[in-house]
């Protein structure tokens, strides 16, 4: 089970108000703008057509983070939020299918939230 | 086309925490303006009446002197001061009794995450105060700082 992270706000309670406006910024953006497909954070599911050929036969159930599809899979095209068709020749309906979206999404409004030095 | 994942968050916590803490720092704001008020206004009473008790327990032998100056400095705070000084000081005390649960929780808290901190990590109390620094120094970075995105 995905445990959600838990956000410590210090300070006086000035500054607790103002971390709090700064969260709730950062909610708002990402609620609006949305995160890449291709981020790190996501984890893909190659899912097999029935019937395709041997190789992507042995790829079904693999698991690809988001920027291995492009490389791992250069003709493949977003086809929703959530679907990769995979175009690994020609006919080829295989997807791969984003299986972590709320865990991935949180985890990085969470890194968001935390900032990195330099 | 390449399209965004989208998460609806649910903020309502987020809500309650930052109406609770508005509420909080309103509370403050009101008691320190009415305080300054009461300072501006009551300042010289209250350094009179100050005064006054200060001599009440400094003074072992009362002369007639003593007396009438401190007959005076009380007789400047009508019944109307002494009814807004009785309201701010219980207003602090509100206030304070307020500050203290604060305190306490936080002070709870803090001991509950050094102990699940030093078992995770194996910390003794010097590592642990030493990672707990420079979280700090992190977390008041990250107040200064423009998100890095």
């Amino acid at each position: 089970m995905f445990a959600t992270p838990t956000i410590l706000v210090v300070g006086d309670l000035g500054q607790i108000w103002g971390k709090l406006d700064w969260v709730e910024q950062i909610c708002g953006d990402r609620e609006r703008e949305g995160f890449g497909a291709e981020e790190l954070e996501f984890e893909y599911e190659f899912v097999a057509a029935q019937g395709c050929c041997g190789h992507c036969e042995q790829l079904d159930g693999s698991i690809y983070r988001g920027p291995f599809i492009v490389s791992e899979f250069p003709f493949a095209v977003q086809a929703g939020e959530e679907v990769w068709l995979v175009g690994y020749h020609p006919n080829c309906q295989c997807i791969l299918k984003l299986r972590n979206k709320v865990e991935g999404a949180v985890g990085l409004l969470y890194g968001e939230l935390v900032v990195v030095e330099g | 086309m390449s399209q965004n994942i989208m998460l609806v968050i649910d903020r309502s916590q987020l809500d309650a925490l930052r109406a609770e803490t508005k509420d909080s720092l309103d509370d403050t704001k009101a008691a320190k303006t009415e305080a300054a008020s009461f300072l501006e206004n009551e300042g010289e009473e209250i350094k009179g009446a100050e005064q006054a008790g200060k001599r009440i327990a400094k003074m072992y032998v009362p002369g007639a002197r003593e007396v009438l100056s401190i007959q005076k400095s009380i007789g400047k705070l009508s019944a109307g001061n002494l009814m807004g000084a009785a309201g701010l000081m219980s207003l602090a005390l509100v206030l304070y009794q307020k500050l203290q649960v604060y305190y306490e929780e936080q002070r709870q808290r803090f001991q509950k995450l050094e102990e699940d901190i030093r078992q995770q990590q194996g910390y003794n109390r010097e590592q642990f105060n030493l990672w707990y620094s420079q979280q700090q120094t992190a977390m008041a970075s990250s107040y200064q700082r423009p998100i890095n995105r």
